[in-house]
């Protein structure tokens, strides 16, 4: 069948294919695209210019000795520490609100790396593409060094003597004062708000700049939970999502993505489940989905509506009133409910949408499917959001009043990302004292009297409880770099309680959690366990029935009532604006990190700045094309973006990605984008990201995207398989018939003691890049900036490809990462003049950085497009102002790998520093090396373990079953090159 | 006119000699065979390793280990200089840094490039031992380098010695590869 599928990367190239023969216009020469800036200048005196000037250096250097390179060793070694020998320590993630267990690698007494927590029954020994981040935002030069007070550096000593005189005025004045914190799921910081709380005319707000209000109201109104449902897609045969991007950004994405694809593996024993998505903006969870129907973000009420009625009327339940579902893909619906109810009990129906009826509409759903206590848990409810929108505008309402004496702000940056920001600033100057944690001057930092930075979450004492009952324990992995104090030992400070943090964890778990477990018989035995192992499991709890009490068709009156609404200001000229996080930026918070900046979004795989998603028929109407600026316009906002033109992106939908647009955040990430969350509003006391009613123009300008999206092109052959789960039961090899082994001109090459070699699961990959977030932290591969990604100088070693098929209106999409395919007869080898790229005994293709000369020539002869140039020298270089320009910023590289010099060629190594490690413990064990002792960065990282490492030489690896199994096959294998990676076909159940 | 032979004779005479200069020294660049800088503290191999036959991994213990071998913090030198009474205007300098808690910052003597990968923990669990990458460290009062510490010469032990080579060619041996290649010798053991 796959045959027959032909695949595209973007509109442009299936529009070209029709009218151009294939490769019109495409580059597969990175660097020679167009140059956006001044064509170059040189002439033949700046030649011997430079050319006197060389030899002149090359007789000084002949002349020169080495540098004069000083050792320093400790004054006093602590005992645990050898320099050169990494240590690791347990500890939770701050990226997000998910709280996901890490492991930290610490070198010297840096972290340099984190990793998945396998103790973790949680989340699985993966990570995303943020956590993999987080380690670099640790050495963020934009972090605040100390305290500020009016905007004046100060000692901790004189702010904290200024906030609690005023704090002490207020609480004796019976004033008020709150405390606005983002979601805060650790219980001893949970126990210290509480306690703040308790005193009089103190009040808590919890603000998420993305809410889950919402769902959590409705999970009250329904089951009288006041909660967050835990979800377990792992038990789910069925998923309907319904603008729930539950892969990319929604709630736990790192849990979702493991349990999800577990279930997506047609060999793996269990039934394959089936995927089912509405929404509006493809997004990576729909990428992935089997079915994908699009809907404007105003139908998911609709949807939600249109399934529960389905649902009930199989179920033989009543009450359920009539709507049109005239605008809706009633197939797609009809399949859905057909799906759900023969898998009753079985199956999960996740919404993403922010009002409350919706929601509730998809709890009934859930409840007459009896899937409540079996794929959703809300005995043990997920702790990752607990924003309250409604609580968050009676204290700006309050603050406004001027009825707020003191608001101390934690770990949220509302001046940017509250829909109505201008809104909250004014209210703030009515507070007579405002207070930020922030760790830099955020644009709600930098309005505040006083600011006093938190420490990063690397530096810091801490706990979480994602899920309730599932506890994971934060330590410090190195000493605060700067003079910052941790948030929580600010709060004790000013309660009048020592600010020791440390200690009342300690003391927190002592009294609350020591005594639920019979494990150990000490505390302190209990505390270190915890702390080694990073995470702590409470036995479950019995699961209670819970009955669905709430009232569905007066929801569902209300979700017809306000779709009739916006039906009503429809008009073809109007738009809708679906505001989503993108997988690397999220909500803005790390805008400052050039590693997620320069992450190519999964879908759209553009990187530096956000942009205004539309459908092509939108685009063909209108006549602009990706590039295009356009003006969105709603009432008095107005945002000019570039226009991306989305395949499968509903009609008459604009997708807007927040997080983009940030005035004060640091040197990289200030003006990136537009700030799209204005857009956002409340109805009902719930924040919704879409809006109707939008007006879009264009602009005239252009501003060409920094996508990564067409070259590396494939130019039109087989490069990913798919197939149905159907046709792959029925004869699962016949599709993959090896191919004949082709005649070759290379002797057979001697074989070493091993031969590494890799899997790629293309059934399990999401897309969801943290592969390749990991591979820049471990291989200290460089940012190159939005100028040079648009000439396609980007220097990732693994990149995500992505190919659609079918229509442009509503396309399958296939993401297949690519790497260095480490060919047993590499083209790159032969053609390299200076011997610099060679191959090794144990089947690596190696790139000696120390040999290259920079002819590219083996750049030309790959075919798989995945050697990198340095084009310029990216550590140390004005030009390229990101982390490997400042001292600080390059306390993150890896110290076992070398950071390449301009004109040298790179690319995927397979991490052979971990090979080498690996090969090397073994040795100094005396044991062979087992399977599975070694992994790269990009297999660690994956949460859906989809990559696979390994020895090919040996029979009984991981990787030699499945490089033998019934879907394998090798990217351009007809070529010859016998790749040392193999891919398995993708499985679609359809 | 012979005057003019002579002149363009001991012209290409002088470029000549100039340039085997230029080229013996080129061949020398990065080569610090011989290296023997001044220290902050005059510490001697020679007393310690030589005389008072301190093992070499007492003190660069990290050799077993790590990637460094590492030269001692200052509370592995006071391990034995607490007990001892001998004072000397050297020993004065340590005991002193040790009271301001404050590092010393030798010169460090072996270098080796950025892009080479090297392992003392790896060799040092092969068997290789100290003195053949270090020379006569007991007898030297200021430490210097030794080897020339060129791929050269790492390459000639690893052609022909080495345990993990024996090892190797055993393997290939056994699976009938006489002329397999050898793993110790691919760029990407060292280069990375």
């Amino acid at each position: 069948m796959h045959t027959e599928l032909r695949f595209w990367k973007s509109v442009e190239e299936l529009r070209a294919d029709s009218q151009a023969p294939a490769g019109s216009g495409r580059d597969c020469f990175a660097g020679q695209r167009a140059q956006t800036g001044p064509p170059p200048t040189a002439t033949r005196r700046d030649f011997l210019t430079l050319a006197g000037f060389s030899v002149a250096a090359a007789a000084i250097s002949v002349c020169s000795r080495g540098r004069v390179q000083k050792a320093i060793p400790f004054a006093n070694q602590p005992e645990e520490l050898t320099p050169g020998v990494a240590n690791w320590y347990a500890t939770t993630c701050g990226g997000c609100t998910s709280g996901c267990s890490l492991l930290v690698k610490t070198r010297d007494g840096r972290p340099i790396k984190v990793e998945g927590n396998s103790e973790s029954s949680l989340f699985g020994t993966g990570t995303c593409a943020v956590g993999q981040a987080t380690v670099l935002s640790l050495y963020d030069d934009a972090r605040l060094k100390g305290p500020v007070w009016h905007g004046q550096p100060t000692s901790w000593a004189e702010i904290d003597a200024r906030i609690e005189e005023r704090l002490a005025a207020a609480m004796a004045g019976h004033k008020r004062v709150a405390l606005l914190t983002r979601t805060v799921s650790g219980p001893a910081t949970r126990k210290l708000i509480r306690e703040w709380s308790s005193r009089p005319g103190v009040e808590h707000v919890t603000y998420d700049p993305m809410s889950c209000s919402a769902l959590r109201e409705a999970t009250r109104a329904s089951f009288g939970v006041d909660a967050i449902p835990h979800y377990r897609f792992a038990v789910a045969n069925v998923i309907v999502g319904i603008e729930a991007d539950f892969l990319g950004t929604w709630l736990s994405p790192v849990e979702f993505t493991h349990d999800y694809t577990s279930r997506r593996r047609p060999e793996s024993g269990t039934l394959m489940s089936r995927h089912i998505q509405f929404e509006s903006g493809v997004s990576l969870t729909g990428s992935n989905a089997d079915i994908r129907a699009a809907i404007a973000p105003s139908q998911q009420g609709l949807v939600a509506l249109g399934l529960l009625r389905r649902i009930a009327r199989k179920h033989g339940a009543t009450g359920v009133p009539d709507s049109s579902e005239a605008s809706l893909d009633r197939r797609a619906l009809d399949a859905a409910a057909e799906d759900l109810w023969r898998n009753r009990g079985q199956s999960l129906v996740v919404s993403g949408a922010h009002d409350v009826p919706t929601q509730m509409l998809v709890h009934a759903t859930n409840a007459l499917l009896g899937n409540i206590g079996r794929t959703i848990d809300v005995d043990h409810p997920s702790l990752q959001k607990q924003g309250d929108d409604g609580a968050v505008m009676r204290l700006v309402e309050d603050m406004s009043r001027g009825n707020l004496d003191v608001l101390i702000v934690y770990g949220v940056n509302p001046a940017y990302d509250y829909p109505q920001a201008d809104r909250f600033i004014a209210a703030m100057e009515r507070v007579p004292l405002t207070v930020s944690f922030a760790d830099r001057l955020d644009e709600t930092a930098a309005r505040a009297h006083a600011v006093c930075p938190d420490h990063h979450f690397l530096e810091a004492w801490g706990d979480a409880e994602p899920v309730t009952s599932f506890y994971s324990l934060a330590q410090p992995t190195i000493a605060p770099l700067f003079d910052t104090r941790a948030a929580q030992e600010s709060l004790l400070k000013w309660l009048g309680h020592s600010p020791d943090f440390y200690a009342y964890l300690r003391g927190f778990w002592h009294e609350t959690l020591y005594p639920k477990q019979d494990r150990y018989a000490t505390f302190d035995d209990f505390w270190d366990h915890s702390l080694h192992d990073g995470v702590f499991v409470l036995p479950p709890r019995t699961v209670s029935e819970h009955q669905f009490v709430g009232d569905w068709s007066e929801a569902a009156t209300s979700v017809v009532r306000e779709h009739a609404e916006v039906a009503a200001e429809e008009s073809p000229d109007h738009y809708e604006v679906h505001l989503y996080e993108t997988v690397g930026l999220r909500d803005g918070a790390h805008a400052n990190n050039p590693w997620l900046q320069e992450l190519p979004d999964p879908v759209t795989k553009v990187t530096w700045g956000n942009y205004a998603a539309i459908a092509p028929t939108v685009a063909s109407r209108l006549g602009i094309d990706s590039g295009d600026v356009v003006a969105i316009e709603k009432g008095p906002i107005r945002v000019e973006v570039p226009v991306h033109v989305q395949p499968g992106q509903s009609a008459n939908t604009i997708s807007l990605a927040v997080g983009y647009g940030r005035t004060r955040v640091g040197r990289v990430g200030q003006g990136v984008g537009e700030n799209v969350y204005p857009l956002a509003h409340v109805i009902a006391g719930t924040r919704r990201y879409f809006r109707t009613g939008v007006k879009m123009t264009r602009t005239g300008r252009l501003e060409p995207l920094a996508a990564t999206q067409t070259h590396h092109s494939m130019e039109g052959r087989t490069i990913v398989k798919q197939t149905t789960l159907a046709a792959f039961v029925e004869s699962p090899a016949s599709r993959h018939e090896k191919q004949p082994e082709l005649p070759t001109l290379w002797a057979e090459r001697p074989s070493g003691e091993h031969r590494w070699g890799m899997a790629v699961d293309l059934s399990a990959c999401t897309g969801c890049s943290a592969c390749v977030t990991a591979c820049q932290a471990e291989n200290n591969v460089p940012v190159v900036g939005r100028d040079e990604v648009r000439r396609g100088r980007e220097m990732h070693w693994i990149r995500i490809d992505r190919y659609y098929t079918g229509s442009e209106d509503n396309p399958d999409t296939v993401v297949q990462p690519m790497m260095c395919q480490h060919c047993n007869n590499a083209p790159c080898e032969p053609v390299c003049p200076v011997l610099a790229t060679v191959h090794s005994s144990d089947g690596l293709n190696q790139q000696v950085y120390n040999r290259c000369v920079g002819t590219r020539y083996c750049e030309n002869n790959c075919p798989y497009k995945v050697r990198r140039f340095n084009w310029f020298e990216y550590a140390r270089n004005d030009r390229f102002d990101f982390n490997m320009n400042s001292p600080l910023g390059t306390m993150v590289l890896n110290p076992d790998v070398t950071v390449r010099s301009r004109g040298v060629m790179e690319k995927c190594s397979l991490c052979v520093q971990r090979i080498q490690a690996g090969k090397l413990e073994a040795e100094r064990d005396g044991r062979p090396v087992a399977d599975g002792d070694i992994k790269t960065a990009c297999q660690q990282a994956c949460p859906a373990d989809a990559i696979v490492f390994g020895d090919l030489a040996d029979p009984n690896s991981r990787v030699t079953r499945l490089s033998r199994s019934q879907r394998r096959y090798g990217v351009l294998e007809e070529l010859g090159t016998r790749p040392g990676v193999t891919y398995l076909t993708k499985v679609k159940n359809v | 006119m012979r005057a003019a032979v002579l002149l363009i004779a001991a012209g290409l005479a002088t470029t000549g000699v100039a340039g085997a200069l230029v080229a013996r020294e080129l061949s020398r660049v990065g080569v610090h065979q011989g290296y023997e800088p001044e220290q902050p503290i005059a510490f001697s191999h020679k007393l310690h390793a030589g005389e008072s036959q301190i093992p070499c991994l007492y003190c660069h213990s990290g050799a077993r280990t790590s990637r460094h071998a590492g030269i001692p913090a200052l509370n592995v030198c006071m391990n034995c200089h607490s007990l001892l009474t001998r004072q000397t205007v050297e020993i004065e300098k340590l005991k002193e840094a040790v009271q301001r808690r404050q590092a010393i910052a030798w010169t460090k003597v072996h270098n080796l490039p950025d892009f080479v990968y090297f392992n003392h923990s790896q060799h040092v669990a092969g068997g290789v031992t100290c003195r053949s990458c270090h020379g006569p460290v007991e007898t030297m009062e200021r430490i210097r380098q030794d080897a020339p510490l060129t791929m050269g010469w790492c390459l000639e032990c690893h052609r022909t010695r080495g345990p993990e080579l024996q090892r190797q060619r055993q393997a290939a041996l056994n699976r009938g590869h006489p002329d397999a290649p050898i793993p110790g010798l691919d760029c990407g053991k060292c280069h990375y």
